[in-house]
């Protein structure tokens, strides 16, 4: 399809100016007397309304004890494209060291996808931001600690 | 009557052929590529260099040499491809072709900085990685040095012997970049100014280099969905379809049909974004900062879209290897259309001020490419068909559903930044139509094949090469994968529309003014990911 010769004719002055007043005035009528909704919303007030699919940082699930699914097989930290997770422990047993750097993660949820147990959900938690390099790095107990019960 | 294929083979004869998917693959020895490429462009009418890519074989026993340069020629009356692998051992020296290719200079480049395979005094300077390193970054055996402390070297041009001192004394060199408001790119142009005209220019690249390509080598193929989703952010699906699509062509995986038709929908809505993103920053560049945000807000309809679905908003990681990884969930399709009805009256509203208004065709009836430019330097996509060029992967190799769609390609008239524009424009209303007839017709059925329900499930990638190619928003977006039958790939090679469109840049903005350069730049939408990589 070649574009139409028409679009390359410039529109003569007037009608310019005509059509620049129209779509200002309709623009101002339309605001001034709420036919179009605004668009921004009060962001520290009102937080936006995010879907159910939202992907956070990865949380753990813990059984009723409290303690974590998850049996250190480390196929997550193989996967993982930025190498966030880093995990040490004896096979089939909870593990000893579970570090996720909230700083590298990207919220990808290959963890979640690989782990046979369901021992990772993606949480919605997002906003991480800090002033401490070291408090983004997430240890077993406080990932525990933020961590999700199994019904 | 002996089809295209057979004559080329009867041609070549004393090379052997054999097949690979769209075309022929051959060999010849290194002081042959220059003869052979200019039998194949003058005779055999392959006037489109695709891609030039170097593989390192380093430790493999079995190869010839060392390297391994593959050319991708085009023919693109057949759609033919041929590809052309030249070994070679680890010193020798090419004849580079950019006699017969402008593309080709900046390909080759990129090639000796990245394994340092010599093509020739031109093209011996390091076009990614600064001047500082030592090495190169894509031989298998490289070892990485701390850098020094990076320099940026002065402005600098040749001396002009056409000119005479009074001429040269008027003559300013200006730095435009590399943080330049309007470019919002990592670009560096170095511009040689008369007074408010431009007479020679020189851009540097790499600004934004991350190791991509080295950093596919370390990930496995499907670690390789993520890192690929950051090649073009704009469109962030485009790329990561490319990739899934590449490796599925080669192992024969074929995905089930709802699948398709959830990846076409995304494929375009992800193409809305990535002109809405381009005309944004041409509105800004031609001084209407109003219409910049006209754009931005039908951004901001389809990552709301995009964030129901995946849960993300700026790059829809639904692509999984045999299918994806959500079914669309239940009331996204009254939403979609929703978006996109918005989408279609705020084209209205971009419309209004911009289309046939005389101020805006002043601004930019300016820096035309020629046809048989843009074919030179190796452009695809909405620049390409800005100059009237029809060509377009969606029709000329349809994949999933598009034989079957209904849409016209818009193709421009003077190959200036208000065609650019124009094309933009009505493919935005093209890919909405697309949209709107696949959702009507969405297949049921699963979204994963059978044999990949099971998420990251081991690849037998058969070893060889394979190239794949998708117009995305910017032009052919390709990967090349170099497979040793591991699940890691060997080399993964891009070849990205923008780093194929930048390199006109110089030639369209001679004798120019210097704010046309900005409107000029601004529609070429080169995005500083998919340059640098």
């Amino acid at each position: 399809m070649i574009l139409r010769n028409e679009y390359y004719k410039a529109k003569s002055l007037t009608l310019g100016i005509a059509r620049s007043f129209y779509s200002m005035s309709l623009g101002v009528i339309k605001r001034m007397y709420g036919f179009e909704k605004i668009l921004t919303i009060n962001y520290p007030k009102e937080m936006y309304q995010y879907g159910a699919r939202l992907n956070g940082l990865p949380q753990m699930i813990l059984d009723q004890k409290g303690k974590s699914l998850c049996t250190s097989c480390g196929k997550c930290a193989d996967i993982c494209p930025t190498g966030c997770l880093e995990i040490k422990g004896v096979e089939a047993k909870e593990p000893e060291v579970f570090n996720l750097d909230a700083g590298k993660c990207i919220f990808c949820s290959y963890c979640v996808e690989i782990c046979e147990k369901d021992a990772l959900e993606m949480g919605r938690e997002h906003i991480l931001a800090s002033h401490v390099e070291e408090s983004l790095i997430l240890n077993l107990s406080e990932l525990k600690s933020r961590g999700r019960k199994r019904l | 009557m002996e089809t295209f294929d057979q004559k080329l083979k009867a041609e070549f004869e004393e090379y052997g052929f054999h097949e690979f998917q769209e075309g022929a693959e051959t060999r010849c020895q290194a002081f042959e590529v220059l003869g052979f490429a200019r039998r194949l462009k003058e005779e055999h009418n392959f006037i489109f260099l695709l891609d030039i890519c170097s593989v390192d074989h380093y430790g493999k026993t079995d190869s010839g040499g060392r390297f391994e340069v593959i050319y991708h020629f085009l023919n693109l009356e057949e759609f033919y491809k041929l590809r052309l692998r030249v070994t070679v051992p680890e010193d020798c020296k090419f004849v580079s072709l950019n006699t017969l290719w402008s593309s080709a200079s900046m390909l080759e480049r990129e090639i000796h900085d990245m394994h340092g395979i010599h093509f020739g005094a031109v093209n011996e300077r390091r076009l990614l990685n600064p001047d500082e390193m030592l090495g190169h970054p894509l031989r298998k055996d490289f070892k990485p040095t701390p850098l020094p402390r990076i320099s940026i070297n002065p402005v600098e041009f040749p001396v002009d012997a056409s000119l005479d001192d009074d001429q040269r004394c008027v003559r300013s060199w200006i730095n435009l970049g590399p943080h330049h408001p309007v470019l919002n790119n990592n670009v560096r142009v170095m511009l040689e100014l008369e007074g408010e005209f431009i007479r020679r220019s020189q851009f540097e690249i790499g600004f934004y280099h991350r190791g991509w390509e080295k950093q596919a080598e370390s990930f496995n193929y499907h670690q390789i969905i993520a890192l690929s989703e950051r090649l073009n952010h704009h469109g962030a699906f485009q790329a990561s379809l490319a990739w899934c699509r590449g490796v599925e062509e080669s192992t024969g995986i074929q995905i089930p049909e709802r699948a398709m038709a959830i990846r076409m929908v995304f494929t375009e809505l992800s193409r809305i974004q990535d002109h809405l993103e381009c005309l944004g920053n041409c509105a800004v560049a031609g001084g209407n900062e109003a219409v910049y945000f006209l754009c931005q807000q039908g951004r901001e309809i389809l990552y709301e879209i995009f964030e129901k679905m995946s849960g993300y908003r700026l790059c829809p990681a639904i692509n999984r290897m045999g299918g994806v990884k959500f079914d669309l969930p239940i009331g996204w399709i009254t939403d979609c259309f929703g978006a996109l009805k918005q989408i279609e009256s705020q084209l209205q509203n971009i419309d209004l001020p911009f289309t046939k208004s005389a101020i805006w065709l002043d601004r930019n009836k300016v820096c035309d490419i020629q046809p048989h430019e843009a074919l030179e330097y190796g452009i695809t996509g909405p620049v390409l068909r800005g100059s009237g060029v029809n060509y377009d992967l969606r029709k000329v190799k349809p994949f999933y559903f598009y034989d079957e769609v209904e849409f016209e390609i818009p193709l421009g008239v003077n190959g200036q930044s208000y065609d650019r524009y124009l094309v933009r424009m009505e493919e935005i209303r093209q890919s909405i139509s697309i949209i709107i007839q696949v959702l009507d017709n969405l297949p049921t059925g699963a979204i994963m094949h059978e044999d990949y329900k099971r998420p990251f499930t081991k690849l037998n990638i058969p070893i060889g090469g394979f190239y794949t190619s998708l117009e995305s928003s910017n032009g052919e977006l390709g990967f090349y994968i170099e497979s040793d039958g591991s699940e890691r790939p060997w080399r993964v090679k891009v070849r990205s529309p923008s780093f194929h469109n930048l390199q006109i840049f110089p030639i369209m903005i001679k004798d120019r003014l210097l704010d046309d350069a900005l409107v000029a730049f601004s529609s070429l939408n080169i995005c500083p990911g998919e340059l640098d990589r």
